[in-house]
């Protein structure tokens, strides 16, 4: 049955009905504090790589927690990286797979035009949250995103092996302001910050003997929020750090609250280059697809196995690619899990490597059971999945919600990758 | 220095109550934009508008005021850190039912909740428009019928016969077909026939 996306079509008995059923009742008290407390949480940087880093009990993370004994723990740090205010793409959706990835471009701002005043025209071209910054040739990140602006970026290349710069500082952080916050009207200070850099060696983290000049700016707030701008001049390229403190707004506010945590890492987050799936065995691409759809399949599997990660992300339909529910680009994603001894590149190509389904618009889908009601999914259907690792309990759960939940990808009938996630 | 301006908002702007005020007036995409850029209040805003919906929808499946203020914590949190990834391809309204959706799900699949949605309900929020006689009978039925059904059935036929979203709507939250949705409905509305005739038929 097939029907049109305004169709509606109301049983007016059963909707009857469902009217009787018990209104919702209104949340709890607190709920909206908690909720609210709880994104003030996700906007502080380190907690989420903290307790990631945590989790994975890695190298990093005992190194980090050390560090940490020296910083102000506080709330946020918004970085970018600039280069003599040339533009190419977001800083939050680098991630690079290589070090030698440019920052992918996008055309979708996270609010209005920046127009930067004179006094920063020349080396700060990006609007708040919203970097339209170059990552310099030989260089990668990996960032950590926060909801459309870059929360911490480790920055690795020629300087030193590996650069990572974090801010902190005490305060609600957050964007309210109404006005330009950069212009000279707003500017009460401007000073160079000298950071002693320290690096990690066989005798552990220790004074590097090298100082980092940075350039600071202090904005007052006309209202509700300051800013504080940091430029870390690294000579052929420029880092800018820029923090926001809502409750700054004070006549006491100091920029003196600012720390940096800047090491050098030599280990830390290298470029990801291999992958679960090089010199796998591709998957025949199936006669079902069309021609369009075939191209794509061949470039997927011909990344996948090459490990080729620039490749792959290439694959993805710019217009949009679904990697995750909960958010965030594919490839950070992908070589985070790789990184971390998920295998999500072999999980794809063995989903690939299953029978595709077609919606009524010439869209495939692998596997196929994803089209279906979970009553319509045949046992050899099943028995597809279970080489693809799924269980009886999956089967069960998938009786329950009436589909499968599992991982599944789309290739467009024009031939748009367009998606690769799980149920959750 | 430059000495500072006067400040150019109205006092009642420096609390929350004035910033929301102040929110709501904005559009739902102006909104979005705002919550992409990290403002957590304007977020807020977007989840309150839309909150008696997927309040509806995670009652309805979870049957539980605390599962229900605990899936929605969950997937509001969720849809706060995906924003960067919403593109406007679906309103803001499904994308964060689908979010709600699944966030319901996984609280079934690790609670097991799913036999006890009819009990809490029945007691918790009486729907006051019709009589204690009617209300007990016609609510028992419908929840015990809406109990026959499985999630992604009763699901399905929440959010189209309640909710009123289209098949295609609802294909997007429950990510499934049109095709499948349709023919979710037809056996949804059958049991929930069936069972309502029944219950009515032992009633007697």
């Amino acid at each position: 049955m097939n029907r049109t996306s305004d169709e509606k079509h109301i049983d007016p008995e059963v909707a009857r009905a469902l009217s009787r059923l018990p209104r919702a009742p209104q949340h709890r008290a607190g709920f909206w504090e908690k909720l609210e407390s709880e994104l003030d949480t996700q906007a502080t940087p380190r907690r989420g790589s903290f307790d990631k880093l945590r989790a994975r009990n890695s190298a990093q993370f005992r190194f980090l927690t050390v560090a940490a004994s020296v910083l102000v723990i506080g709330a946020l740090g918004i970085f970018a990286i600039n280069r003599n205010g040339e533009q190419s793409g977001l800083i939050e959706v680098a991630g690079g797979p290589s070090n030698t990835a440019e920052v992918p471009a996008t055309s979708e701002p996270r609010r209005g035009p920046f127009t930067p005043s004179p006094l920063f025209a020349e080396r700060l071209r990006s609007d708040l949250f919203h970097y339209d910054v170059p990552v310099p040739d030989g260089f990668s990140v990996d960032s950590e995103s926060g909801r459309g602006f870059v929360v911490t970026a480790a920055v690795s290349g020629e300087f030193r092996g590996h650069f990572q710069t974090s801010n902190f500082m005490s305060g609600d952080v957050s964007w309210t302001g109404r006005i330009e916050p950069f212009s000279e009207e707003t500017l009460v200070d401007q000073t160079i910050v000298r950071i002693p850099l320290l690096e990690e060696n066989d005798e552990g983290i220790v004074d590097s003997g090298e100082d980092l000049a940075v350039e600071q700016y202090v904005f007052k707030g006309e209202f509700w929020d300051n800013r504080i701008l940091r430029i870390y001049d690294l000579g052929d390229r420029v880092v800018t750090a820029e923090v926001t403190l809502t409750d700054a707004a004070l006549a006491d506010f100091s920029a003196e609250q600012i720390l940096d945590d800047i090491r050098m890492f030599n280990a830390a987050f290298q470029p990801i280059t291999d992958c679960s799936t090089r010199n796998a065995v591709a998957p025949p691409v199936p006669d079902s697809l069309n021609a369009a759809q075939s191209e794509r399949f061949e470039g997927i599997v011909a990344a996948l196995v090459a490990c080729d990660w620039q490749a792959l992300e290439a694959q993805t339909d710019p217009a949009g690619f679904t990697a995750s529910f909960g958010g965030g680009e594919p490839i950070p994603l992908w070589t985070d899990s790789e990184r971390y001894g998920e295998p999500i590149l072999k999980t794809l190509l063995e989903h690939l490597g299953a029978q595709p389904g077609f919606y009524d618009n010439g869209d495939a889908a692998w596997p196929r059971p994803h089209l279906l009601s979970w009553i319509d999914v045949t046992e050899e259907m099943k028995e597809e999945l279970r080489a693809l690792g799924y269980t009886e309990e999956d089967f069960s759960f998938y009786e329950e919600v009436e589909g499968y939940w599992g991982w599944r990808t789309g290739i467009s009938a024009d031939g748009k990758w367009q998606f690769f996630v799980a149920g959750d | 220095m430059p000495e500072r301006r006067p400040s150019v908002m109205p006092t009642v702007m420096s609390s929350k109550f004035g910033e929301r005020r102040s929110l709501s007036r904005l559009n739902e995409a102006e909104l979005v934009a705002r919550a992409q850029a990290g403002d957590i209040r304007a977020f807020t805003q977007l989840v309150t508008d839309h909150d008696h919906s997927m309040r509806g929808l995670a009652y309805s499946l979870l049957g539980s005021h605390t599962a229900m203020d605990d899936s929605l914590q969950e997937a509001y949190i969720k849809a706060y850190n995906g924003l960067a990834g919403f593109r406007h391809h679906a309103s803001f309204g499904t994308w964060l039912y689908r979010i709600v959706y699944r966030s319901c799900l996984d609280q079934l699949r690790t609670r097991s909740r799913h036999s006890e949605v009819s009990l809490d309900m029945a007691h918790d929020a009486p729907d006051r428009s019709i009589s204690i006689d009617d209300q007990i009978a016609t609510t028992d039925q419908v929840l015990r019928a809406l109990n026959t059904l499985t999630v992604g059935q009763r699901a399905t036929v929440l959010l189209v016969d309640r909710d009123g979203l289209s098949y295609e709507e609802a294909a997007v939250v429950l990510d499934t077909t049109v095709g499948t949705i349709a023919s979710r409905l037809s056996r949804a509305h059958e049991a929930l026939r069936n069972a309502v005739v029944k219950t009515e038929d032992s009633d007697q």
